[in-house]
């Protein structure tokens, strides 16, 4: 994560992806519930 | 507002973290994604008047199949004409309207079911939506292979492994909204569509705002082009125009074409084909598609990086060489119970995935990074064929042979045989594939397409 990396503010950087990653883990969560369903 | 969305606006100052533009694409794909879970409206419009169930004039599910195949219809015509404006405004203009588009689909096809129109849900989600779909697709997919030139294939399977998670929150998301909005007297339905769209837009602006393109010669800090690039690798550019006539791009789209055939076919006879093949219940089968699904995303970012690596054609050869293995076996593999059928489905499912998440950086090996954008989108026509192929072959070879008395369990055991065969022939697509020829590279003097 290194490379370029020298502005942006790493609090932004860190908030984007929490933006993004919590709708995604809370659809992969839901899919895995549903996927427990064949064991 | 025009202003703020020119290309000019958007580009990098110097410093500016790249790693913020994952997210970026990210905010679009797992929108547009949501497109694989539209089933989940399925059943609740057949009960748009009869509420509980379905009444005279409610709609059929034949009927309302056809928004998803338009949707998908409209998304290839897009993408394979839309690439050469999206080259010129750039990135953030492309994935705004978009959004317009998308959310907008989302809203018309809710006043559609509101006033029970069909046309009207027809035109939003599936002509709307469809457009917002193609630009969306393809809007993030130069941008990142320039801020990563180093990693491109790892760049563009994050973005493209969003659409394969897009389905897994627009269907909860769908169910949990319909069961908040339905009463006695409506199902729902409208409400939730508006209300997505909404939700979408919102989520894909944060991209388009946040989106920036490098500056003209930007490159990653202590990285620099290798001057003796591997083979089939070209520092070099040729134009949408003449990509589109070689060998190689025609050689790549069916190398896309059989692989996605291969796969959709699976996915779409999933839930039956475990219930008939191996015996498991239908919650157990409904288990099994989501299963599908986690290794259809993740396959994305896995293959897709690992191509970084071993480079686009190892990777592809190594989908057609395991898949053709894999198909093999499946029946025998059924025999033996339900865990190596499920394991063998699993590594298929993550090789359909890599299939549409590695090839934006083949395309930019073969044809440089200037015109990716829009020779990615005139190859997502073998998306359409393989869409209408696949499900056709699965359905049609699995009815005629139970129809020559095959038992149901024993039934795709043919299919599986020529979906490996399908993948051989994908094999020598593959290995078939050379650099192109010398006269079709731009001078390395002439203009760069904008974004």
């Amino acid at each position: 994560m290194s490379e370029g990396a020298n502005s942006g503010g790493g609090l932004k950087l860190f908030g984007f992806w929490l933006f993004v990653m919590i709708p995604l883990a809370w659809g992969v969560f839901e899919t895995a519930k549903r996927a427990m369903q064949l064991f | 507002m025009a202003g703020f969305l020119d290309r000019s606006r958007t580009i990098a100052p110097a410093g500016y973290n790249r790693w913020l533009i994952p997210p970026c694409a990210l905010c679009i794909h797992l929108a547009i994604g949501q497109v694989y879970a539209f089933s989940v409206f399925n059943d609740p419009m057949t009960r748009l008047i009869g509420i509980s169930e379905p009444a005279p004039g409610d709609w059929s599910l034949a009927t309302l199949g056809w928004i998803f195949s338009i949707a998908i219809a409209v998304l290839g015509l897009t993408a394979a004409t839309a690439g050469r404006w999206l080259e010129r405004v750039g990135p953030r203009k492309g994935m705004f309207v978009a959004a317009l588009f998308w959310a907008g689909g989302f809203l018309v096809a809710g006043a559609g079911a509101a006033v029970h129109n069909l046309w009207l849900v027809y035109f939003g989600y599936g002509v709307l939506g469809g457009i917002g779909l193609g630009l969306g697709y393809i809007s993030p997919v130069k941008t990142l292979i320039r801020w990563f030139p180093d990693r491109p294939g790892m760049a563009t399977g994050l973005a493209i492994m969003g659409f394969g998670g897009g389905a897994m929150i627009g269907s909860p998301l769908a169910v949990n909204l319909m069961n908040a909005f339905s009463g006695p007297g409506s199902v729902g339905v409208a409400a939730t569509f508006v209300t997505m769209g909404l939700i979408y837009l919102v989520f894909m602006m944060v991209g388009a705002f946040a989106v920036r393109v490098p500056a003209e010669g930007w490159s990653p800090a202590g990285w620099t082009a290798p001057a003796a690039p591997r083979r089939l690798q070209t520092t070099r550019n040729v134009h949408v125009d003449v990509a589109i006539r070689t060998r190689a791009f025609w050689l790549v789209w069916a190398v896309l074409c059989l692989n996605v055939t291969a796969g959709i076919g699976v996915l779409g006879q999933a839930s039956v084909m475990s219930q008939e093949m191996v015996g498991v219940s239908a919650a157990a089968a409904a288990g099994f598609v989501g299963l599908l699904s986690l290794a259809n995303m993740l396959g994305r970012f896995f293959w897709a990086s690992l191509s970084d690596v071993i480079g686009r054609k190892a990777t592809y050869s190594t989908f057609f060489i395991l898949g053709l293995l894999l198909y093999a076996a499946v029946p025998t593999l059924a025999g033996w119970g339900v865990a190596p059928f499920v394991i063998a489905y699993l590594v298929i499912l993550t090789m359909y995935g890599g299939g549409f998440a590695t090839v934006p950086a083949y395309l930019r090996d073969l044809f440089g990074t200037d015109y990716v954008g829009a020779i990615h989108g005139r190859l997502l026509t073998a998306w359409s064929v393989a869409g209408v192929l696949g499900p056709v072959l699965v359905n049609y070879l699995r009815e005629a042979q139970i129809a020559s008395g095959v038992p149901p369990a024993q039934a795709y055991s043919l299919t599986m045989y020529v979906m490996a065969g399908l993948l051989a022939v994908g094999l020598v697509c593959n290995l078939a594939i050379r650099a192109v020829a010398e006269r079709n590279y731009l001078p390395a003097d002439s203009a760069p397409a904008n974004a």
